[in-house]
């Protein structure tokens, strides 16, 4: 017993080295972020580019007819940039200009709607039959429905709407 | 009459209590029905109040869900938008909490029926309202204003609509109930108010009997007080009358002059006796008739009340005897009263009877615990009385006069008075009668038994009694009694006789024996036998012999066995009659005072006391007596019990008060006989009564028992 001792001590004290070299070993995969849709909404499944489209307000109307309105977090959230960037390329500036410029083109009456929470998204969505939103996929209750992008739910580790591993966006200046 | 009156005033107030009682507790069931009506109408308000609340909040919030939805028009913030819709969201969720929420008076059928269209309404507006709210986010405005607008408000309205038809069958049902709880508070109301009202009747009817009872107590009390003050005012001249006729009576007057003061004997002891019985009948009224119980035998009461009546038989020509059946005990109780009852029903009996004979019989029963029961027959062959009359001869004041029957003189007091006392004395009084063949009054009490006073039988055993009787009722008693005293009886029948010691002869007997018996007297040895008539009171017939002992009828048991005695007794020429009561007292230094206020009064007792041989002292109040009391020590004070300024109990208190080593025997004269009075005579210092009106006979025998104790 006694040259055992030791050796337990030993381990005791590397204990918290090892567990964070477990954590590094078994990180989850990049958040994905949710798209949701009124319950009402017919439609289930988007490609990614429908997504883009939509986003870019390129597409306006929903097959049943209903008016799309795109919602986003409010200007200088880190959401809203991420969102942006993940969904339509674009920094949030050069979104602000690309629909300032099919506003003055007359192509779209109403820009896209910001919302200052995750929850407050939740409620639109809830309460307006043609809007279109993103939260994080932790974030999303039974309010909303979550559409299939490429066929995938936020929950397939190929689901494409997803941040990047790192962590990090690359803020445009 | 009292018992009756006391009973009568208690059934009274016991059935005004039970009365009360019946009131409260009815008074405890309407005012807790009282008190549940108004618990109920609190209620009722309260719910009222409750659903009214209920309602205006529905509408109120109804408004505010759409008012605030439409505030989400007026701003391009999505951010303000949602807080808007949150709180048309929210208004919609406290809407439906009140449409769900339970209230009575708000699930009857009509407003049920209300309720689900408020409920219809409501849901079909929230619908339009849900896209009405997408479209404001959404950013369409104008599509947003125009569904409000041309469905909304329609919907709106309809809600509204739905609204105020559940408030209007809400409130007529309200209503409803209200007036149905008013009408059951009414009838409470209503109940309680004929409670009270009842309440104080009965204390009406409580105060009303509390003070008729009251004056009927005054006005009884005033009616005692007013007939023993008139007992006593017409008592005082009464002594003056009957004892100036007895003076009278006394006194050598022409025969012609004595039928007159005898009339007016007559009269004046009738007044006395009606005094007496209006006094008897207050008593009984005011329930103040109390008895003396005292030991006495049957034989005197009954011969008194013979005796009373004796004179006015006589006139008649009536047989007057009685029997009495010799295992008859002596009893205890109110001698007096049973002599009363016996008197009035042979003065009755004399008054309605004109020829035949008055007859007393009595017997008795001694139960197993002692108590004697005496029934006493009067039974008499006058007029009779018709058997529908029967029934009311007992009753106060009631006169029966028998058709062809002349108007007989009389109160109605009599036989009423005697049907009180035989019921005071533990009895009953009954009456059988023919008209024209004659009544009989039976009259019962009960007392204590004791044994019968023994008679003496060694003079009389054995021997033998020469009869000439009649065969009615004097003949009848006189065998009674020889047959009690044991003697040998020999009827006369005609011949020479058998040898005997006494011969007795009724005179009313048949005519020719009598001449027989004195044409033959003579020879058949009979000059040496004492002869015993019986005869009429007032008979002037010549006496048969020398050695005649005359006993008069009604037939006293004492007299006959004197004159028994003086017959059987051997007989000296120098024999000297009895002394007489007349100047009794003369050259005996017996020092008397009379105080007697009344100057005629005091003139007869004066006149009386010479008659016994006395000159007595006078004073005319109690001043005087007192006076006349520290100057000489008498040995009798006639003392007047009311006199003006210093009554006669005050003079006998002082005059002991001053007296030293010699004592005066004080003798009461009152004509109150209340037995409270005699107590307060005796508390104040009195020896003896004598009772007004004064008579010769009995003053005699005061100063005797004055004189033996001396």
């Amino acid at each position: 017993m006694g040259s055992v001792r030791p050796v337990l001590l030993t381990l005791l004290l590397f204990a918290p080295m090892a567990r964070s070299v477990l954590v590094r070993q078994q990180a989850p995969p990049p958040q994905a972020i949710a798209i949701i849709v009124h319950r009402s909404n017919p439609v289930d499944d988007l490609t990614f580019s429908e997504l883009r489209r939509i986003f870019m307000l390129d597409t306006q109307t929903w097959p049943h007819g209903r008016k799309i309105t795109v919602v986003l977090r409010d200007k200088g959230q880190p959401d809203r940039a991420e969102a942006l960037r993940i969904i339509v390329g674009l920094s949030e500036r050069e979104y602000d200009r690309h629909v300032l410029l099919r506003t003055f083109q007359g192509s779209v009456n109403f820009g896209p709607r910001a919302i200052q929470s995750a929850a407050g998204m939740l409620r639109f969505v809830y309460n307006a039959p043609g809007a279109i939103g993103h939260v994080h996929a932790d974030e999303v209750d039974g309010s909303v429905k979550v559409l299939r992008i490429d066929g995938m739910l936020p929950d397939d580790p190929k689901y494409p709407v997803r941040r990047s591993i790192t962590g990090r966006d690359d803020e445009e200046q | 009459m009292q018992p009756d009156r006391s009973q009568t005033r208690y059934a009274m107030f016991g059935v005004l209590g039970a009365a009360t009682l019946v009131v409260i507790m009815l008074g405890w069931v309407v005012a807790r029905d009282f008190r549940q009506s108004a618990e109920a109408t609190n209620q009722l308000y309260n719910r009222f109040g409750e659903g009214l609340d209920l309602i205006d909040n529905i509408l109120f919030e109804t408004g505010e869900v759409r008012r605030v939805m439409l505030y989400a028009l007026h701003t391009s913030d999505a951010n303000r938008q949602l807080d808007y819709v949150d709180q048309s969201r929210s208004g919609e969720v406290r809407v439906r909490r009140l449409l769900e929420s339970q209230s009575p008076l708000l699930s009857t059928a009509r407003t049920r029926s209300a309720r689900e269209a408020v409920g219809a309404a409501w849901a079909d507006y929230l619908k339009t309202r849900d896209e009405v709210i997408g479209l404001i986010l959404e950013g369409s405005l104008r599509e947003a204003v125009h569904l409000d607008e041309a469905v909304g408000t329609a919907e709106f309205n309809r809600v509204r609509q739905a609204l105020a038809t559940l408030k209007a069958g809400f409130e007529a049902d309200a209503a409803e109930q209200v007036e149905a709880q008013r009408a059951r508070s009414a009838r409470a109301t209503t109940r309680l108010a004929e409670l009270v009202l009842s309440a104080l009747l009965l204390v009406a009817v409580g105060v009303y009997l509390v003070n008729r009872r009251n004056s009927l107590e005054v006005v009884l009390r005033v009616k005692s007080d007013f007939l023993t003050t008139m007992s006593h005012e017409l008592r005082t001249p009464l002594t003056g009358v009957i004892g100036i006729t007895d003076l009278l009576w006394t006194a050598s007057v022409p025969p012609a002059q004595r039928e007159l003061i005898r009339m007016l004997r007559t009269n004046a002891t009738s007044l006395l006796a009606l005094v007496n019985n209006v006094l008897d009948y207050s008593r009984i009224d005011a329930g103040l008739m109390t008895l003396t119980p005292r030991r006495f035998s049957l034989f005197m009461p009954v011969e008194d009340a013979l005796d009373s009546v004796s004179e006015v038989a006589a006139r008649k020509r009536l047989s007057l005897g009685y029997v009495i059946d010799p295992r008859v005990p002596d009893v205890i109780t109110d001698e007096d009263r049973v002599r009363q009852v016996l008197l009035n029903l042979l003065s009755n009996a004399v008054k309605y009877t004109e020829t035949g004979e008055v007859v007393i019989r009595a017997w008795a029963s001694v139960s197993a615990d002692g108590i004697a029961t005496v029934t006493i027959a009067v039974r008499d062959t006058g007029i009779g009385i018709p058997e529908d009359m029967q029934e009311r001869v007992f009753q106060w004041f009631s006169r029966i006069e028998p058709a062809g029957a002349q108007r007989i003189r009389g109160t109605g007091l009599g036989l009423a008075i005697s049907d009180r006392l035989s019921r005071l004395l533990g009895g009953s009084m009954a009456v059988d009668s023919r008209p024209g063949q004659g009544s009989t009054f039976t009259f019962v009490f009960r007392g204590k038994a004791a044994a019968a006073t023994p008679v003496e039988l060694a003079d009389f055993r054995g021997k033998r009694v020469l009869t000439v009787l009649h065969t009615g009722i004097v003949g009848e008693q006189i065998l009674s009694f020889l047959r009690t005293w044991q003697m040998r009886i020999v009827p006369f029948e005609g011949g020479r006789p058998p040898q005997a010691d006494v011969v007795i002869v009724d005179r009313s007997a048949r005519d020719e024996d009598h001449e027989m018996l004195l044409r033959n007297r003579s020879g058949w040895g009979l000059d040496g036998i004492a002869v015993i008539t019986i005869d009429d009171m007032h008979s002037e017939q010549p006496v048969l012999a020398h050695r005649e002992q005359v006993v008069s009828i009604p037939v006293r048991r004492q007299a006959l066995r004197d004159a028994l005695r003086a017959a059987l007794a051997p007989w000296t020429a120098a024999e000297e009659p009895a002394p007489e009561t007349r100047q009794a007292f003369a050259g005996q230094a017996l020092a008397v005072l009379v105080v007697e206020d009344n100057e005629p009064n005091r003139r007869v007792i004066r006149l009386m006391l010479n008659e016994l041989g006395l000159s007595p002292d006078e004073a005319a109040n109690g001043g005087e007596a007192i006076d006349a009391a520290a100057r000489r020590s008498y040995d009798v004070i006639l003392m007047d019990l009311q006199m003006p300024d210093l009554d006669g109990l005050e003079a006998t208190r002082r005059i002991r008060e001053q007296e030293r080593s010699h004592r005066a025997t004080i003798v009461a004269l009152t004509a109150n006989v209340f037995e409270s009075d005699v107590a307060r005579c005796m508390a104040a210092g009195m020896d003896a009564y004598l009772q007004k009106p004064l008579k010769l006979d009995a003053l005699g025998d005061a100063l005797s028992a004055v004189v033996r104790r001396a």
